[in-house]
Order: structure tokens, then C-alpha cells, then sequence
């Protein structure tokens, strides 16, 4: 299938490249008309964020016991902190990933997201340096997925996107009301 | 009549115009916050929802089990005093109760004993990872199900001085030493736990073996 490719380590880094190239691009390129490149650019990025979430979290939400076990793979959170984390983290990535895609506090959503990113990519790192031989969890690859520097790489890349998205001044498509000055 | 106030146009806001950060910061609180209540809420009635509390180990069990198994093999051996049911339960609290001189040793000490040949190996790890790849000759003692586990392996360790080494990840797991711990209340006198574990050990390129128990 295309989509388990594009969502494959490998894939998802490719197209976090080629849109950060292309970023780079708009951001150089003046808008000639009334149609402004990178505000669009800025849309796919932030609906695509959110689209990440979301997806990621289709699996964790409705078997939190089976999300508990591989977050105490990592040994990363302490042991009584680990089912409160398999619970409530599936949730903030759908309602974050919501916010993103909608429109809605979207600059809040990104935040998360980039915190989000910035933890996974640093728990990622700390499994990876211990050489636990586990699965990312991500959910976004196929669930059987070994972590590997890619796996980190791919995270690094989300939270540039995020970054890119938090300090976009506008987007299109949004739900929420214009700030007036 | 006043005159009608001129139409603010709406424009984006600035990264440095006051308000900002408070305004996004105020947002993610309050995704934040609203995902909180919304998860325990969920999890409270979703009939698949775990319980927040967490359960140590059942280790309280297995020593009570083990326990009662050597008072009952006491109370079979011809002459044996009979004790009260009460002392069966503080011998289970005294098993459980052992001190922590388990002795840790580096991959050069594991390697040592490896090539003597003289030790046992037992790896701490999942049953999966254990037949992903292991120390040749290890058994898989994992560390959450002892329980399970320990018929087998108390009965493959009939020698209570056999020098027993217990691994799992290296690093701060400390699943082998909750093994080691266990082996200690067992009677059994060379315990020791090698701290670099299965990572260390295959990424030294030293022997492997894959599948299950031997």
C-alpha cells in the first residue's frame, strides 16, 4: 500500500523534506497575486500536523492497556506515573490534532505538538542509546516497527513543521476568529 | 449624531505584540486541560479502561506461595514439628526481607564466566526479546512473571551454591536485579546481576543463541 509507505519512517521523513524545501521556497517567492504561497503552504502544514495526531492516536485511544505496556517498555516515566500517561496522552494528541486541523487555538495545539515532539524524539534517543530493542509505539508505522535513528530523525523533522506552524502569522481555512488589533 | 466608527481591519498578529504569548500559552492550557478531563472522564466509564493506581509486582503472592511450599515440604519430612499457620506467613515476610549485597559484575566479568562454563545465565526479559536473542545457554527467568517462571527454574538449580548471573537490558533495568533479589530469598548464595545486560553483550559481538528455554 502507498499510504503504510508514506507513513513509514523513511516516507514520512521524505515528505517532511520536500515540505520544508518547499517552505523554504514560498518563504523566498514573492506572492504576485492575491494567492500567497506560503500562507497555503502554512495551511497543508498545520492540517497535516494535526493529521498526525490524529491518526496516530486511532489505536491508543480505545486500548489504553495495550498503549500502558509500551510506554513501560521504554522506561522512561516513572513506573506510577505510566498508566496515567497511557491515558491521558492519546487524548491531548487527538484534541491537539483536532485544534490543528480545524483551526481552533491552533497556535496551542502547535505548542503541544512541538512539546510533544520533543519528548518523543528525547525518550526515542534514550531507548535507542540503552539498545532497547522495542517498537516506536508511535502509531503511525506498522505497530510491529523497530525504533531506529530514523525513528528520531522523523520526530526532529515533525517538530520543525511545528515550529514552522506555531510561528506562521496566518492561515487559511480557519475556524477561529481574527485577532483585531 | 456620532459619526460610526471606521472598520478595523483584521490583521495577523505579531510574534512581539503584547498578548501573544499569554494568548497561544492560554491555549495549549487549555487543550491541555481539556484533554485531562475529557481521558479520566473517558476512562472512568469505558468498560476497556485501566486503572490509573499503580500495581507493583505481585511478589507478596509468590512468597506466600513459596512460603507455604516449604513449610508443607517441613510439615511432610518424617519428624517435623508442627507450626502454626501464623509462622507460615512471617516466614513469607522474612523471605521478603533480604538485603541488597547482590554483587554486579562488568561484560569482561560475564564473558570470564562465560567461558569457564561454570555459571548459569538467566535473562530478565520479555519471553520475546529472550528468543529474539540471548547469552547461549541462558534461561529466560522474566522478571514480571516469577511466578510462572520459578517452578522451572528453582528445579533446574538444584545446587543452592550454583553461581548464577541475571541480565536483562543493562543500563537502569532492574529487572534482573528483582531476580537476583528473588534468588537471594531462595537461599541461593552466588547471585549476580551483570549490569550491561544482552545490549552490551551482543553489541560486543560475543556468542548469541535465538528461541525459547533450552
Amino acid at each position: 500500500m502507498i499510504f503504510d509507505k508514506i507513513m513509514s519512517d523513511p516516507g514520512l521523513c521524505a515528505v517532511c523534506v520536500v515540505l520544508l524545501c518547499l517552505w523554504a521556497w514560498a518563504h523566498r517567492a514573492k506572492p504576485q497575486t492575491s494567492f500567497d504561497a506560503e500562507k497555503a503552504l502554512m495551511t497543508f502544514f498545520r492540517v497535516f500536523c494535526g493529521f498526525l495526531l490524529v491518526y496516530s492516536t486511532r489505536d491508543k485511544l480505545l486500548d489504553p492497556a495495550h498503549f500502558m505496556t509500551e510506554v513501560d517498555d521504554y522506561h522512561f516515566l516513572p513506573t506510577q506515573l505510566v498508566p496515567l500517561a497511557a491515558v491521558v496522552i492519546p487524548w491531548i494528541e487527538f484534541f491537539s490534532g483536532a485544534a490543528l486541523m480545524l483551526g481552533v487555538w491552533w497556535r496551542g495545539g502547535a505548542i503541544i505538538f512541538c512539546v510533544l515532539m520533543l519528548i518523543y524524539s528525547e525518550a526515542i534517543t534514550w531507548a535507542f542509546m540503552r539498545g532497547l530493542d522495542i517498537g516506536c509505539g508511535c502509531g503511525l508505522a506498522d505497530p510491529s516497527e523497530k525504533i531506529t535513528w530514523l525513528t528520531v530523525f522523523r520526530d526532529l523533522l515533525f517538530l520543525a513543521l511545528g515550529l514552522a506552524v506555531f510561528f506562521t502569522k496566518e492561515t487559511y481555512i480557519s475556524f477561529q476568529k481574527k485577532q483585531n488589533p | 449624531m456620532a459619526p460610526k466608527p471606521a472598520k478595523i481591519p483584521d490583521r495577523p498578529p505579531s510574534l512581539f505584540e503584547p498578548g501573544f504569548w499569554p494568548k497561544a500559552l492560554g491555549e495549549a492550557w487549555n487543550l491541555f486541560i481539556l484533554s485531562c478531563v475529557f481521558a479520566l472522564l473517558f476512562n472512568a466509564f469505558y468498560s476497556d479502561g485501566i486503572e490509573l493506581k499503580y500495581k507493583a509486582p505481585k511478589k507478596i503472592y509468590l512468597t506466600d506461595f513459596l512460603a507455604q511450599k516449604a513449610a508443607q515440604e517441613k510439615a511432610s519430612r518424617p519428624g517435623a514439628s508442627k507450626k502454626h499457620p501464623a509462622s507460615v506467613a512471617s516466614a513469607g515476610a522474612a523471605a521478603s526481607s533480604t538485603d541488597d549485597s547482590i554483587q554486579r559484575i562488568s561484560l569482561v566479568g560475564a564473558k570470564s564466566k562465560f567461558d569457564k562454563k561454570k555459571s548459569v545465565f538467566l535473562d530478565a526479559r520479555k519471553p520475546e526479546e529472550f528468543q529474539a536473542g540471548h547469552i547461549p545457554g541462558a534461561y529466560n527467568f522474566y522478571s514480571e512473571e516469577q511466578d510462572k517462571y520459578a517452578p522451572t527454574i528453582l528445579s533446574l538449580l538444584s545446587d543452592k551454591a550454583a553461581d548464577i548471573v541475571c541480565y536483562c537490558h543493562g543500563g537502569d533495568c532492574d529487572m534482573a536485579l528483582r531476580d537476583a533479589k528473588f534468588l537471594r530469598e531462595q537461599d541461593y548464595t552466588h547471585v549476580e546481576v551483570y549490569l550491561g545486560g544482552w545490549p552490551e553483550w551482543s553489541k560486543a559481538g560475543y556468542p548469541a543463541s535465538q528461541g525459547a528455554n533450552p
